[in-house]
């Protein structure tokens, strides 16, 4: 034993310089790609939804400096969070130095800071669906509303200041309102009426901002959900369809005249760069077979023009399995295109160039559904 | 006492319950080819579980998920096949749902019950009902047989209150009305608030606490009735029955714990009535004759009262008519032979806009024959099943005629001694449920049936030694291989929050069970039991080839879980101590470190007294459960109980 002594005392030694030594941080995560030297944009961040009743909400962070992809950045920068991020992460959003993640099951919207993914307020909005962003207050539309004597329920939508992050007001739409859109004042609410698929709700409602009232519907089509607008004030939304004898549709709305005219395309996933909305359209075959097809195409926000041919490489769109989302770089327009596969394993993130090629991949949590770039 | 493996019958301690038993339906100690476990009722006395779904916990190969409480789903699922591909019968006859094929045997109470059984491919007897032939596993739950040691009236009244509110009050009378004739009848309530502590609590990898939050489960409440009745009749060289059942239950749904939900709304009412009679006769000296019947109404009412969420609010009914012919022929002393016909007809009516009320009419014809060597036993059957059905609107799933095929084995290479080598092969399938075809948004009834192909081998020991300490010793081990094809999965359509029912599911499993026993007596007072399980399961989902998961554990399915029980006897007095352990499981195939679930173990301990008074039986017993005070989860989300307790006590009159 005594023999070992000196030996022992040299690892030590070794082991305490090895220790004191200064090394610059590693960066966490996984190298996914090579670093961009000043990148435009700092990262983004991608939450994933999870099953309902999992509490299983994640949120990724890739990093454009140090080309690393971190999964579940929330849990880690927050632990003392009780039960992390929580139940069904649906929606993501960038807006000024805050970043907000609709968790639709946990009955609330996580306010973190932007650049840290640290918590700063949870919203008490039960079953938020999505938000709008105008003037310094955020708007998220929800489905619990009130009961309606003939059973049905309807929606509203609540203004939250972004400073303050205090509830503010609130106003009462059409049937399980879906996506927005703030436009000349008004805010325009796509009401679907999901819950009655006997009856779904066909109406834009469209509500002043001044006094927060609904002012008036615009009719549409059933099943309404994605909402977007053209730089030159066009508004588009689109209808889910009933799954049976109507089919998916995108219309092109002028809300001066309320004129309406249907583009014959769906839209399942859209993400627009300047006045083109990159659009992920799921068709559902008939039976028995019900064979899936997805179809990828551009639209021209300011001229209506469809351009069917993909946006993705061949290579690409063959190896996803289901596409859930997408997003597309603000600058450099690269595309990212996320795939849920079977919803119940981790999904995957494919990473393109403008022209559709595949830069990188990474793995997910479940259910990768929201992307959010941060500057 | 050949092949039968009763592991637990060396649990012999009491008195009043060496009494025989008037013998109904099989011969009690026919042999089996199959793996077979029972649970006598001894040890379903001395286990003193709230439910049988709690004491089948304690056999090899047996999955259980238990969402937590005393109204909580508890579902089981024997090797890996799935919930529904196991059969479980009460009283020989078994318990439908054509709505979702699920039994949950947290309803099901050990109060009334004789044994357990729980056999592997297929019972064997011979003379047996199409029915039993065509479930993966099975498991058998049979009442209470009126049973007199003095007079004709005997009346059991037992209380038993504890922890979560728990007041479960029962009674049982029994009557012998002449020497052919006797009845039974008897009433349980059940109520519980439901209500327990959990723990969420998260430390740093540096030891510091980050949180630590005590919670109260809400919304478990339940009310439940059980009354039953029957009519048990003899007859020369033959006997029959007639029983009513309903069970009446009102409860709450406590759901998942997610972050900022921890407490649900949701609200449950079931009533479930059957009535079914048996009657069984040999007819001549080679012909015997077994004929069934039931007619049940299951009616189950689900509110979603919170507008947070979808309220709901919806009325399920559903009926089955059941009838069933089974006849055996004995053409020579060492071969049998069996040909049975059954007849089911299902209809769900519901409340549901846009609903199908979808009606089944099911067919079986099973032929089997039984060869029965000195050394070697062979049963083989081959089921047939013709299923048809009609929608009120909408396409109906088209008509199925499937055969499936058993084979299996038992050599006994020894005679003297009681050691079996057993082997089987069964093809099973089951038909897409009610909910599998009409329920999901996107209606699929082009679904076809799902198949489980099983493979079996395995031995059996059994030791006995008539007046020495060590009274008997028993083992018994099997490994299997289960390949699940076809098998019914759900998966998101065109929008994800559509979901539709595909037959894209494959699942290959391999597995061994082991369990032994014990018996010790000594200076006459002391006895002294010790049993003990050990699963092994590797159970991969092989769905998608192309998938990084390929070949992950399913979920919920720990590779391995053990189960022992130790109870000691003297002089009317028990103590019982009893252990489970599941290992590691993943909740999703995707057996990666977030979807991870701790294993655990619970410590159950009971100490009971009984003794007998002139006219008088009692028994009191004091139950103390998870001693460790662990907080675990069975299901994510669902947390399971920490420590508590349980007194019974129980007063029987004759």
């Amino acid at each position: 034993m005594k023999r070992r002594k000196p030996f022992f005392l040299l690892t030590c030694l070794s082991l305490l310089m090895i220790a004191c030594t200064p090394e610059p941080p590693m960066p966490e995560g996984v190298p996914v790609t090579d670093p961009v030297q000043n990148p435009t944009y700092s990262g983004f961040y991608l939450l994933n939804e999870g099953t309902m009743g999992a509490n299983k909400a994640i949120l990724d962070y890739f990093d454009y400096a140090t080309g690393y992809y971190q999964n579940d950045v929330f849990s880690k920068r927050n632990p003392q969070v009780v039960d992390g991020l929580g139940d069904v992460g649906t929606g993501l959003y960038v807006y000024g130095s805050k970043m907000y993640a609709i968790i639709n099951g946990s009955n609330l919207v996580e306010v973190m800071d932007a650049k840290t993914a640290t918590h700063l307020a949870s919203l008490q909005i039960p079953n938020a669906r999505s938000a709008a962003f105008a003037n310094g207050k955020a708007y998220f539309s929800s489905y619990a509303g009130q009961m309606q004597t003939d059973g049905t329920q309807l929606g509203f939508v609540m203004e939250v200041d972004t400073v303050s992050l205090m509830l503010g007001r609130q106003v009462t739409v059409g049937r399980q309102p879906e996506e927005m859109v703030v436009k000349d004042g008004k805010l325009f609410v796509a009401n679907s009426g999901g819950y009655t698929p006997e009856n779904y709700d066909n109406t834009i409602s469209v509500v002043n901002m001044d006094s927060f009232v609904e002012e008036e519907k615009i009719p549409v089509a059933i099943n309404l959900y994605r909402m977007f607008l053209a730089p030159n004030g066009t508004l588009y939304v689109s209808s889910r369809g009933n799954y049976a004898d109507v089919a998916s549709n995108l219309y092109a709305v002028n809300t001066m005249d309320k004129t309406v005219k249907a583009l014959g395309k769906g839209v399942t996933a859209y993400a627009i760069k300047d006045d083109v909305a990159y659009i992920i359209d799921i068709v559902y075959g008939p039976a028995p077979l019900y064979q899936t097809e997805y179809h990828y195409y551009t639209l021209q926000l300011n001229t209506q023009q469809i351009d069917n041919s993909s946006f993705l490489s061949d290579d690409v769109k063959k190896q996803i399995v289901y596409p859930y989302s997408i997003a597309v770089h603000p600058i450099t327009g690269d595309i990212l295109v996320t795939d849920a596969a079977n919803f119940v394993t981790p999904g995957t993130l494919f990473y393109c160039n403008v022209q559709g090629q595949l830069q990188w991949k990474q793995t997910t949590g479940d259910i990768p559904g929201s992307i959010a770039f941060w500057q | 006492m050949y092949a039968d493996m009763v592991v637990v019958s060396s649990f012999d301690t009491t008195k009043i319950y060496e009494l025989e038993e008037i013998e109904f339906a099989q011969p009690r100690r026919k042999a089996s080819v199959a793996p077979l476990q029972t649970m006598d009722n001894k040890t379903l006395t001395l286990l003193n579980t709230q439910s049988v779904a709690d004491a089948i916990r304690f056999f090899s190969g047996v999955q259980l998920k238990d969402y937590g409480g005393v109204g909580g789903i508890k579902t089981i699922n024997i090797r890996s096949m799935g919930t529904q591909q196991m059969g479980v019968f009460y009283d020989g006859i078994q318990l439908g749902n054509a709505q979702n094929g699920q039994i949950d045997l947290g309803r099901f109470s050990i109060d009334n019950l004789e044994e357990i059984k729980l056999y592997n491919g297929q019972k064997t007897d011979i003379l047996q009902s199409a029915k039993d032939y065509g479930a993966a596993g099975t498991i058998y739950l049979t009442t209470k047989v009126p049973q007199f040691t003095q007079g004709k009236t005997r009346f059991t009244a037992t209380m038993k209150a504890g922890s979560f509110g728990l007041a479960n009050p029962s009674l049982l009378w029994q009557q012998k009305w002449s020497e052919n004739i006797s009845t039974s009848v008897s009433a349980e309530y059940t109520y519980a608030t439901g209500r327990y502590h959990f723990q969420h609590k998260k430390i740093a990898p540096n030891g510091a606490l980050l949180y630590d939050t005590t919670m109260v489960r809400e919304n478990a409440d339940i009310n439940a009735v059980r009354t039953e009745a029957a009519v048990f009749g003899k007859l020369y060289k033959g006997q029959w029955k007639a029983q009513v059942y309903n069970y009446y239950s009102q409860r709450g749904l406590p759901g998942y714990v997610a972050r900022n939900v921890y407490e649900h709304h949701q609200r449950q009412w079931d009533d479930n009535f059957f009535v079914q009679a048996s009657f069984q006769k040999q007819v001549l000296s080679f012909y015997e004759l077994l004929a069934k019947a039931k007619y049940a109404y299951d009616y189950t009412r689900y509110l979603n009262p919170d507008t947070t969420t979808q309220y709901i609010d919806q009325s399920y009914r559903q009926q089955e008519v059941y009838a069933s012919l089974a006849n055996a022929f004995t053409l020579y002393r060492w071969w049998k032979v069996a040909l049975s016909a059954d007849f089911q007809w299902n209809y769900l009516q519901a409340d549901v806009k846009n609903f199908v009320f979808p009606m089944r009419y099911t067919g079986l014809l099973s032929l089997a024959t039984d060869f029965n060597w000195q050394y070697v036993k062979v049963n083989a059957s081959v089921l047939g099943t013709f299923v048809s059905e009609t929608l009120q609107k909408g396409v109906a799933s088209p008509n199925r005629n499937v055969f499936t095929p058993a084979v299996l084995l038992s050599v006994r290479p020894i005679l003297t001694e009681l050691f079996d080598i057993r082997a089987f092969y069964k093809r099973v399938f089951r038909m897409p449920t009610f909910n599998d075809l009409y329920y999901t948004f996107i209606c699929n009834s082009s679904l076809q049936p799902e198949f489980v192909d099983q493979v079996d081998i395995g031995i059996t020991y059994r030791f006995q030694w008539a007046g020495k300490v060590l009274e008997s010793m028993g083992i018994q081990a099997d490994a299997y291989y289960n390949y699940v094809t076809n098998k019914i999965v759900s998966v998101p359509a065109a929008n994800p929050f559509r979901w539709q029912m595909m037959n894209i599911g494959k699942v290959r499993v391999i597995g061994t069970d082991v369990s032994f026993d014990m018996g010790f007596r000594w200076r006459e007072d002391w006895t002294m039991g010790i049993k003990g399980t050990y699963t092994f399961t590797r159970a991969q989902d092989i769905t998608y080839p192309n998938s990084p998961y390929y070949g992950g554990q399913i979920p919920y399915t720990p590779w391995h879980s053990f189960s022992a029980l130790f109870q000691l006897g003297y002089k009317g007095w028990h103590l019982h101590y009893s252990c489970i352990y599941t290992g590691k499981r993943y909740e999703q195939s995707a057996n990666i470190p977030i979807n991870y679930v701790e294993p655990f173990s619970t410590h159950d301990l009971s100490l009971g007294k009984e003794w007998t008074g002139k006219r008088c039986h009692f028994y009191v017993s004091v139950d103390v459960n998870n001693l460790a005070n662990l907080q675990y989860e069975v299901v994510r989300g669902y947390p399971m109980p920490g420590i508590n307790g349980k007194m019974t006590f129980k007063v029987t009159i004759e």
